[in-house]
């Protein structure tokens, strides 16, 4: 009897999996496919433009003030008059962030003045080497709108076509 | 706490406020030292003529405020400080609370405080709201940001939300007002704190009120730059972001600075100053009160003088000349290199700016390393630091407020101890009378009595002033041991404590330390050189050195190799002809200085030494107050602190360095001076003379960026008549020519110099190389011909 009993027990368990081939799948395709992330979602930073181009980041340092992880160095320099960075008279030099650090809190973003830091959807930290996640503001800046018509078609803004670099380009 | 007794009432005699204002003249009967008034329903008792905002902080109820400030006399503009008070005369029997200002307001017997009254708060509130309608709200962008008085106050007193929809004014941003000064008219709320301070501390009145009503602005008076040694204070007066200081403005935030306690180095006052770093990086000097010394200000040489530390022209290796070049070298070959050199008839010159350690270090290997007792630190005009050591009293910074007759002996306490001048400036104009003697007039900022006469009637000029000083009850001589011994003994025929401003920031440490050719450290005698042989295990010679003087007339001789510590003689030595000819005839030359010099060009062995943020240790001040300096920043990488580098060719001498004995004990030593020159230079043309300038030389100053913007060309001072004689207007290039050597200067036109003088910065670059007199001939013919 109880020999019967474990082969009922056994076929039970694998009428289960047997059952999940006609039920549709959980798993996707990464990297060919990805899920949606949750509406807010936090993943990497970008640093926001105004519509004219200038730089919304005035260098304030309240994202490098309010970060838990102190992954945020920000440096201010003076705008020059005729040709200014940003709006007002101060805007950001250096703007570095290091993402293995970074634990994505988002405090950055909620303390951010002007908007100018803002986390995406984009998660995939790719690299091969540490200096890989130090990113500065080259990386983190979206391509000015400006620049991008005088150059031909218009860059799409999304946060793995910018400049090269960085973790996500390798 | 209802009624006052009318014994104690003070609505006879308005009771004197805490600013420093003088007390109001004492009613009979004399009222009680204090009174005791409530705050929020506690009894209190302060001091009478305590302010109401300050009593409320003592006791924890702090209430914001922005005009008001403790250094400066109340002026009630900002209207922020609002308290309800209770309480005859400010309000009548059956009367209710008032609101009023706390800051305008003693508090006197019987007065009931509310602080947080609801009539309080609202009247704060409404005042905040008033503050920030022509305020930009961009904190962000603004220096002050994260330490801005309007920032907190409106955060804890102020509404969220402003009524005001319409537009604000807009005005002159980012406005460059002088060499170190940012004004942003937009942000200033007209607290009138540096307009305060320009009247009422430094006399200078550069920053005034300009305009009316809705339009008033702070602006220079006619919109000129900002010409003051005192600028950097108004920066941290505002308690806005309207004055900023172009060397700090965006680098930092308040957050990401780490404070370090220490002592300015600049000169011989030896201000208290907090550093503020970034990382490695100095950003900025604050000012850190100190009574003995500052006085609660910085001048804007200390404030600013931190741009040395990363100049790039700072030595960072070593080097040797071969085949006549400077090349870089290892510590050990250039150790070795000036071991060996100096292993015969050495002298040594210099040691004004080391540490009082670093320069004991030095003396012990002057007489045991290099077995001689030619030292002196006197490489410039100056001829002695400590009073004491010529037989004078010596004086505290401190005593020129108390002093009813200040005499200047030919020397000027802005350009020389600028902070001390503040001093005088302030009591100047109450109950000092200042006697300004010499050749320029150096007290410019308040009332004195003006004498001008010639360097060598000094000593006549100052006898003739007995009387004066026998009829004042506390008399200050201020003197910097310019002349010799004549001048000495003329004012020590006064009697007077005297103050002595030094050449070099350390000077007096270096002096007490031994670095002078007739005393032993602590101004021992030479005979006790051997209770020094004792303690430091070697032979301390006894005989006599020489002063800076026979030194460089021996060079070639006797002097056969020359050890300069931290000192330029090219540059600060009054016979600049000496010098050079000096260190051209030495055998074997060591430098040791911060940056290549013009002595240092002229070196065999050049060595890197740290500078004055960039090693431990304590400095004397003028006054022999001793304070312990800090290490702040790291300085160049391959340069040294001079006390390593002390011990280091000590050790290549084969001499061991160690403590000094603490039993000697014997009469100390008075130090010979030399005995100035009692007659008039002969000859045609200009007499020229050599004063300080507070921006024009220095160590460090002569090579920081930071002082780009004040170094201007050289400056030749005249007096108008002159000038017009020699048909020379303001500005004009001319040559100054003396012998066979000339000088390239601007023309700069100037009624407190007597008439045929021409004054020259010194520490500047040629100046040194000229004769006593000068003729002053325009520029104009040869750049035509060049």
């Amino acid at each position: 009897m109880a020999a019967l009993e474990r082969v009922w027990a056994l076929g039970r368990g694998l009428g289960t999996t047997f059952g999940y081939l006609f039920k549709p799948r959980t798993t996707v395709d990464y990297p060919e496919k990805e899920r949606p992330v949750a509406e807010r979602f936090r993943g990497l930073h970008i640093l926001d433009r105004h519509d004219d181009g200038l730089e919304k980041c005035v260098g304030c340092e309240l994202c490098q003030a309010a970060c838990p992880a102190h992954c945020i160095t920000v440096e201010a320099a003076e705008n020059a008059p005729d040709a200014p960075t940003s709006p007002g008279e101060r805007y950001a030099w250096r703007y570095e962030i290091d993402l293995l650090r970074c634990i994505f809190c988002g405090f950055c973003e909620e303390a951010c003045p002007t908007g100018a830091i803002q986390l995406t959807p984009r998660h995939d930290l790719i690299g091969f080497r540490r200096s890989e996640f130090e990113v500065d503001k080259r990386w983190l800046t979206v391509p000015d709108p400006r620049r991008a018509t005088a150059a031909g078609p218009a860059a799409s803004g999304g946060a793995g076509e910018r400049a090269p670099g960085g973790p996500i380009a390798g | 706490m209802s009624s006052n007794p009318p014994a104690q009432s003070p609505a006879g005699a308005r009771p004197a406020v805490d600013g420093p204002r003088p007390a109001a003249p004492a009613v009979s009967p004399p009222p009680p030292a204090t009174v005791t008034c409530t705050i929020d329903g506690k009894p209190y008792t302060f001091p009478r003529g305590t302010l109401i905002v300050n009593a409320v902080r003592q006791v924890g109820h702090p209430i914001p405020y922005y005009c008001y400030h403790q250094k400066l006399a109340p002026v009630g503009a900002c209207r922020v400080c609002m308290v309800s008070v209770l309480g005859a005369p400010l309000t009548r029997p059956g009367m209710g609370p008032i609101v009023t200002t706390g800051c305008t307001t003693p508090v006197f017997e019987g007065l009931e405080i509310e602080t947080m009254s609801e009539a309080a708060k609202l009247a704060r509130k409404q005042v905040l709201q008033f503050l920030l309608i022509n305020h930009p709200l961009d904190c962000p962008v603004c220096d002050k940001g994260g330490e801005c008085d309007l920032q907190d106050f409106t955060l804890g007193y102020g509404p969220g939300v402003s009524e005001f929809a319409e537009r604000k004014i807009l005005r002159r941003k980012a406005d460059d007002l002088g060499p170190f000064l940012v004004l942003d008219q937009e942000r200033c709320i007209l607290c009138q704190r540096c307009v305060r301070y320009e009247n009422e501390v430094t006399g200078e009145q550069n920053l005034v009120l300009k305009e009316r009503g809705d339009r008033t602005v702070i602006d220079t008076g006619r919109g000129e730059p900002y010409s003051g040694y005192f600028s950097g204070n108004n920066t941290e007066l505002c308690p806005v972001g309207a004055l900023t200081s172009r060397t700090y403005r965006f680098k930092a935030r308040p957050w990401d600075v780490r404070p370090v306690a220490t002592v300015c180095q600049g000169c011989a006052v030896g201000c208290n100053a907090t550093v503020n770093l970034r990382g490695d990086r100095i950003v900025r000097l604050l000012l850190r009160d100190n009574p003995q010394t500052d006085g609660g200000w910085l001048c804007d040489r200390g404030r600013y003088g931190f741009g040395h530390t990363t100049a790039p022209a700072r030595l960072d290796r070593p080097l040797i000349k071969r085949n006549g070049e400077l090349v870089a070298a290892s510590w050990e070959d250039a150790v070795s290199a000036a071991a060996a050199g100096l292993r015969q008839g050495a002298a040594v010159l210099g040691g004004g700016r080391l540490t009082d350690e670093e320069a004991l270090l030095l003396s012990q290997l002057v007489r045991v390393g290099l077995k001689t007792n030619d030292v002196d630190w006197r490489v410039g005009y100056q001829t002695f630091a400590a009073p004491e050591a010529v037989g004078m009293q010596g004086a505290q910074i401190g005593d020129i407020d108390g002093a009813d007759l200040v005499l200047l002996c030919d020397t000027s306490l802005l350009e020389e101890a600028p902070v001390v001048e503040i001093r005088l400036r302030r009591s100047a104009g109450r109950n000092t009378s200042v006697i300004d003697l010499g050749p320029v007039r150096n007290f410019r900022h308040g009332p004195s009595r003006r004498i001008a006469c010639a360097p060598e009637d000094l000593p006549a000029r100052i006898a003739a002033l007995t009387p004066d000083f026998q009829a004042a009850k506390s008399p200050l001589i201020v003197w910097d041991g310019r002349g010799g011994e004549a001048l000495a003994e003329a004012i020590r025929g006064l009697g007077a404590r005297v103050l002595v401003p030094a050449e070099f920031n350390n000077a007096r440490g270096a002096e007490i330390a031994g670095l002078v050719p007739d005393a032993l450290p602590g101004y021992h005698r030479l005979d006790e050189a051997a209770v020094f042989s004792k303690a430091w295990g070697a032979a301390v010679p006894s005989a006599t050195g020489r002063h800076t003087q026979a030194i460089l007339a021996a060079t070639g001789g006797d002097v056969q190799a020359l050890y300069l510590v931290g000192a330029n003689p090219l540059r600060t030595f009054p016979d600049g002809a000496l010098a050079a000819a000096a260190l051209d005839r030495v055998g074997f030359l060591v430098v040791q200085d911060l940056f290549l010099t013009e002595a240092a060009h002229r070196a065999d062995v050049v060595l890197p030494a740290l500078g004055p943020l960039e090693k431990e240790g304590h400095v004397t001040n003028m006054s022999g107050v001793r304070q312990a300096v800090r290490r702040i920043v790291s300085g160049p990488s391959g340069a040294k602190a001079d006390g390593e580098i002390f011990r280091l060719l000590a050790a290549a001498l084969g001499a061991t360095l160690a403590d000094v004995p603490a039993e000697v004990a014997s009469e100390p030593v008075r130090l010979r001076l030399p005995a100035g020159s009692a007659s008039t230079p002969p000859g045609e043309g200009l007499r020229l003379i050599v004063r300080p300038a507070l921006f024009a030389g220095g160590g460090t100053a002569a090579h920081d960026p930071n002082f780009d913007p004040v170094r201007g060309g050289t400056v030749v001072r005249l007096h108008p008549e002159d000038a017009a004689e020699l048909q020379l207007a303001e500005g004009d290039a001319v040559h100054l020519q003396s012998g066979g050597t000339a000088l390239r200067a601007v023309v700069s036109k100037d009624g407190g110099v007597a008439r045929g003088y021409a004054v020259l910065a010194a520490h500047v670059a040629g100046v040194q190389g000229l004769g006593p007199r000068v003729r002053v001939a325009p520029a104009r013919a040869e750049v035509t011909v060049g």
